[in-house]
């Protein structure tokens, strides 16, 4: 059974990144799939996982002289409905 | 390896010592009793197994029970609890949206989750708006129907 680990910065996952061999899971979309061993099994991950989906840094969507930077973990649906989506 | 994980699920805070990486799914089901919660095809395409999590429609198929840490569960037997639910169970009934009943409780969280967000959906958003959820039985019109039937008689109350 495998480890995680739960970094509450991004700078504090790029470190448990540079210093471990470990997934980053984000939404789980792809990797709950590909690792999945049907009902009631624990998926069958074998390396360390790092939650990242939470970390603040890589999950909104900011605005500055009308330029937008979209963080790796914003969800499809809220790009959509962001107020400026057409 | 093992780990206390602590969310809320139907408004209560809960914590259960399991691995990380199981399927919330198995954890609502097998921990919670939470058999409202369905397992169609287990891999995030029919929607039967959908919760919301932190209010927004989720396949709890596809999340890790270690990714919830902190965050809010709501399946379909809380949410019936609420007079939403029972605007929508009424219009999915008179318009003949439950057949099998077993993709039921996923279209019932779509359409609330669209209705909340769109008081008067067109056709158009409504199929989308359940692109997510699988029926085998109905063909999706009656299902389409039983949602605009909840928005008239919702009239924007949601």
């Amino acid at each position: 059974m495998v480890r995680s680990y739960h970094p509450e910065t991004l700078e504090e996952a790029l470190e448990i990144r540079s210093k471990t061999r470990c997934i980053p899971y984000a939404g789980g979309t792809d990797l709950m799939v590909r690792y999945r061993r049907g009902p009631g099994l624990v998926p069958g991950f074998d390396l360390p996982v790092m939650f990242i989906g939470q970390l603040p840094e890589i999950t909104q969507i900011h605005e500055k002289n009308g330029e937008f930077s979209i963080g790796t973990c914003v969800p499809y649906s809220d790009i959509v409905r962001h107020r400026h989506s057409p | 390896m093992n780990e206390t994980i602590q969310f809320e699920l139907n408004g209560e805070n809960v914590s259960i010592k399991t691995s990380p990486m199981r399927r919330l799914i198995d954890v609502l089901r097998d921990d919670f009793s939470a058999t409202c919660v369905k397992e169609g095809c287990g891999e995030g395409e029919c929607g039967a197994c959908s919760i919301f999590l932190n209010g927004k429609l989720a396949n709890s198929c596809l999340v890790a029970v270690g990714s919830i840490k902190g965050m809010s569960v709501e399946t379909v037997a809380h949410f019936q609890t609420t007079p939403a639910y029972r605007v929508i169970e009424q219009a999915f009934s008179d318009a003949g949206s439950v057949q099998c009943g077993f993709c039921t409780p996923g279209m019932v969280l779509a359409a609330y989750a669209l209705l909340k967000e769109n008081v008067d959906p067109d056709e158009t958003d409504i199929r989308e708006a359940i692109s997510g959820n699988l029926c085998r039985c109905t063909g999706y019109n009656m299902i389409v129907d039983g949602v605009k039937l909840a928005a008239k008689r919702g009239n924007g109350k949601w």
